[in-house]
């Protein structure tokens, strides 16, 4: 019950935020969903900040008082925002019916699957002992000695505060409740692509992004459990969702939205911060040029603080780790094979690098990780190149784009060692797979919606 | 939702298998406990007594191997006393995922294991079975099922039908659906190539017919079809019996989600029960149970928590955070340790003779 509570406050308190920013999206139930992501980014950066760069200690008056601020603000303020829906009426309904009766069927059922498992924890799919879910405890406990402030860099301020606040709220310790934050994760994009494309007229689109995204069976195991990976995708896939609506001039918001997200991204794993970059480069490029001036630069304003909460936290090596790691790896040279500090591989560096190929295209296509995703996708982005100007998806193609650029360069320069043991390799292509997904159904509802000749 | 789920699990997919095709089955042949177990041998001393063949069972596992080439089903009646769990595989096999396994109940079962679906299955595989936990097993009965008239047939089926085995690396892959076990293709490439038929029959059909758009229409229906089979394969074969209703109280969960390790839910329950949450408390468990360790101080949080190391002054807790010596423990939590617990601390419950918490004299 205080689990639900704690939703509900970090959604109301991103509610007031998004509105006070003036991103509130169109639609109630977009709107919530947006608020949930970036209610929790906003608190778990403020809590952290309070915490490494204030010294105050993490208690349940903090936490609300953290979480108050912005709704005392937006009921003082009064300043609500009538959203734009691009001219669409709404519409919730779509077609044809036959279709997409099945396509909800399997959201939903596949939903209630992930909640149900994903709450029965501890399962199997999670050994529930993760960094990720032992942090949360830490916070609760408001135990940071040295060695937790690092596994608190290395879990970032959301992962590390959100799961914590039922705790901090009840004062009884749920050691789950890492599980339960992924689960909230997965309904809340649901609910954003559906709610968002339904307020803008297109359905169809919504629950075909659905329907795409839980169409990766790794993805959704995942979402049961407490690894950060799913979360930092469906961060980035959140942000992929506003960059399509972007190409399509929907709103000049969704830039800010999309950038916003990015940044919630960059506090839920130390690595998302490599994975959300190139994302926001790519989207201030693209304002830059459209706008002649570099307005959305502001969204990515909390990003510095984060940093000044790292270096606070543990000092500056520790708090960027991968700038020494690509140095290390550069300082190997061509016939070097994966970091300095990963045991190296018995096999010849050469055949190894092939080896790590064949698996890399492996985790693509025939292990089904990723379900029947690349062998869809690379046909379409292929063959829509003519067509995908002109619909506005090639922003969020290129983006698409980068994001593979990104996993292939993990699974097969930094870290191939993790791809010939296939411990990451599969995982690493979340990201990918969930942006893939949406800018997928974004094609093919285009496609089908296309006048005929 | 039980009612559902049940229904689900019992009713919809069985129906929906069988409709897919069952194939011939030969007859389930019974073994007497005596004749098993001249056919069977174990890496523990076995007995027959009135009730059946005797397996005593220890944490580091109980191995059984029974000599019955080709069986490709065991139904097992069993009578069992302890926490256990029982993994079945074949003796040809890598032992690799995707691992099969069952959770005994207490008291008086019947087990059937499809060995079909076990890695490295051949008509010439003899079943094997591990045992792990506390306690003892009778094998009161058991059935075998021969080798089908068209063995690869039947195996190919059974893998197609087979769910997720949910294991400790199933977070970094699943198990690939493998179609067709003579030549190796996955059951998405076989989908891919289907989908690429259909591609090309509704192109030609819809180009003929002189419909508009009629490559668009033909790629975009041959998509769907794609996802849509293997989604349904996904969603009713391998995610949903995994399901279950949900279980409100941690501390029910914490006794019945270890499958891997029933008696260490068992204990962990029964540690958080016992100790206050001020309690510091030291883990004892044999120097290679990475697991053991990890679950045991990561559901007694907030209680300060450590691997309690015979060579070692000072102990260790998750991620090094938790650092006390043996002096300043409070408590001992044990489980199956290599070493003796230190001096100086009393049983205060067990759930097992070798899984049981101390409390300091």
């Amino acid at each position: 019950m205080t689990f639900l509570l704690s939703v509900a406050l970090l959604c109301g308190c991103g509610v007031a935020l998004v509105d006070l920013l003036g991103l509130r999206p169109p639609g109630r139930v977009g709107a919530v969903a947006l608020g949930w992501f970036v209610g929790a980014a906003y608190f778990g950066l403020i809590c952290a900040a309070l915490r490494f760069l204030g010294g105050v200690p993490h208690r349940a008056p903090a936490a609300l008082a953290v979480l108050a601020v912005p709704m005392i603000a937006w009921i003082a303020t009064r300043r609500r925002r009538t959203p734009s829906s691009n001219g669409a009426a709404e519409r919730w309904w779509p077609r044809p019916t036959w279709l997409f009766a099945l396509l909800a069927a399997y959201v939903l059922v596949t939903t209630v699957a992930v909640a149900l498992h994903g709450f029965n924890t501890p399962t199997n799919t999670d050994d529930g002992l993760r960094v990720r879910a032992f942090v949360p405890i830490l916070a609760y406990a408001d135990a940071w000695s040295d060695a937790a402030r690092a596994l608190f860099v290395m879990t970032g301020p959301v992962s590390t505060f959100v799961p914590a606040l039922s705790s901090v709220l009840s004062g009884t310790l749920d050691p789950f409740a890492g599980n339960y934050v992924a689960i909230v994760d997965l309904v809340a994009l649901l609910a954003l692509v559906i709610g968002v494309s339904s307020a803008r007229g297109e359905p169809e689109r919504g629950w075909a992004s659905a329907f795409a995204v839980l169409s990766l069976p790794l993805f959704v195991y995942h979402c049961t459990t407490t690894y950060a990976d799913a979360a930092v995708a469906i961060h980035i896939g959140a942000a992929v969702f506003f960059l399509i609506e972007l190409g399509a001039g929907k709103e000049r918001a969704d830039a800010g939205r999309a950038l916003l997200l990015l940044g919630a991204a960059a506090l839920v794993k130390r690595e998302a911060e490599l994975v959300a970059a190139p994302i926001a480069l790519l989207i201030l490029v693209a304002s830059s040029l459209r706008q002649r001036r570099l307005r959305e630069v502001g969204w990515l304003a909390p990003y510095p603080l984060f940093a000044a909460v790292k270096v606070a936290a543990v000092g500056f090596v520790a708090a960027f780790p991968f700038v020494s790691l690509f140095v290390a790896r550069a300082q190997l040279g061509p016939d070097g094979f994966g970091p300095v500090p990963v045991v190296a591989s018995a096999a010849p560096a050469a055949a190894a690098q092939v080896h790590a190929s064949r698996i890399f295209l492996y985790a693509l296509f025939d292990s089904g990780n990723a379900g029947v995703l690349f062998f869809v996708l690379a046909p379409a982005a292929v063959l829509g190149m003519a067509t995908m100007r002109r619909r506005g998806l090639d922003l969020a193609l290129l983006a698409v784009t980068l994001l593979f650029v990104e996993a292939a360069v993990t699974a097969l320069w930094l870290f191939p060692q993790f791809t010939l043991n296939q411990s990451t390799v599969h995982r690493s292509l979340f990201p990918t797979s969930v942006a893939g997904a949406l800018w997928l159904a974004a094609y093919l509802s285009a496609e089908a919606r296309a006048p005929q000749r | 939702m039980q009612v559902l789920l049940a229904a689900l699990r019992y009713a919809v997919l069985p129906a929906l298998l069988i409709a897919c095709g069952a194939g011939e089955r030969p007859a389930q042949v019974e073994l007497a406990p005596a004749v098993l177990a001249e056919r069977l041998s174990s890496s523990e001393p076995i007995s027959l007594g009135p009730d059946g063949i005797e397996l005593p069972v220890v944490h580091e596992m109980t191995m059984v191997r029974i000599e019955a080439a080709g069986t490709t089903e065991l139904e097992l009646h069993l009578a069992v006393d302890g926490s256990i769990l029982l993994s079945y595989f074949v003796d040809n096999g890598s032992g690799a995922p995707p691992w099969r396994y069952v959770r005994l109940r207490q008291g008086q079962s019947l087990v059937r294991l499809d060995l079909l679906v076990t890695e490295g299955w051949t008509p010439a595989s003899r079943p094997a079975l591990r045992f792990e936990g506390s306690g003892r097993v009778t094998l009161r009965a058991a059935r075998l099922r021969g080798l089908p008239a068209d063995p690869i047939a039947a195996l190919d089926r059974a893998r197609l039908r087979a769910p997720e085995s949910v294991g400790h690396t199933t977070i970094n892959a699943l198990s690939p659906v493998i179609a067709r076990a003579t030549t190796g293709t996955h059951l998405v490439t076989l989908l891919a190539m289907l989908a690429l038929g259909a591609f090309v029959v509704l192109a030609l059909g819809l180009t003929l017919g002189k419909r508009p758009r009629a490559i668009e229409r033909a790629a975009l229906s041959a998509a769907l079809l794609f996802v849509f089979s293997w989604n349904a394969h996904f969603l009713l074969v391998r995610f949903l019996p995994l399901v279950r209703a949900p279980t409100l109280s941690t501390e029910t969960r914490l006794r019945r989600g270890f499958v891997f390790e029933p008696e260490l839910g068992e204990l962990t329950a029964l540690a958080r029960a016992a100790l206050p949450p001020t309690a510091r408390v030291g883990v004892l468990v044999p120097a290679d149970d990475w697991f053991g360790a990890q679950v045991l101080c990561f559901n007694l949080a907030p209680r300060k928590c450590v691997r309690v190391n015979a060579n070692e002054a000072e102990h260790q807790g998750l991620g090094g955070v938790d650092r006390l010596t043996t002096a300043e423990l409070d408590a001992l939590v044990v489980f199956h340790p290599a070493i003796a617990p230190p001096p100086g601390f009393d049983p205060v419950v067990a759930a097992s003779a070798q899984s049981l918490v101390l409390v300091r004299k």
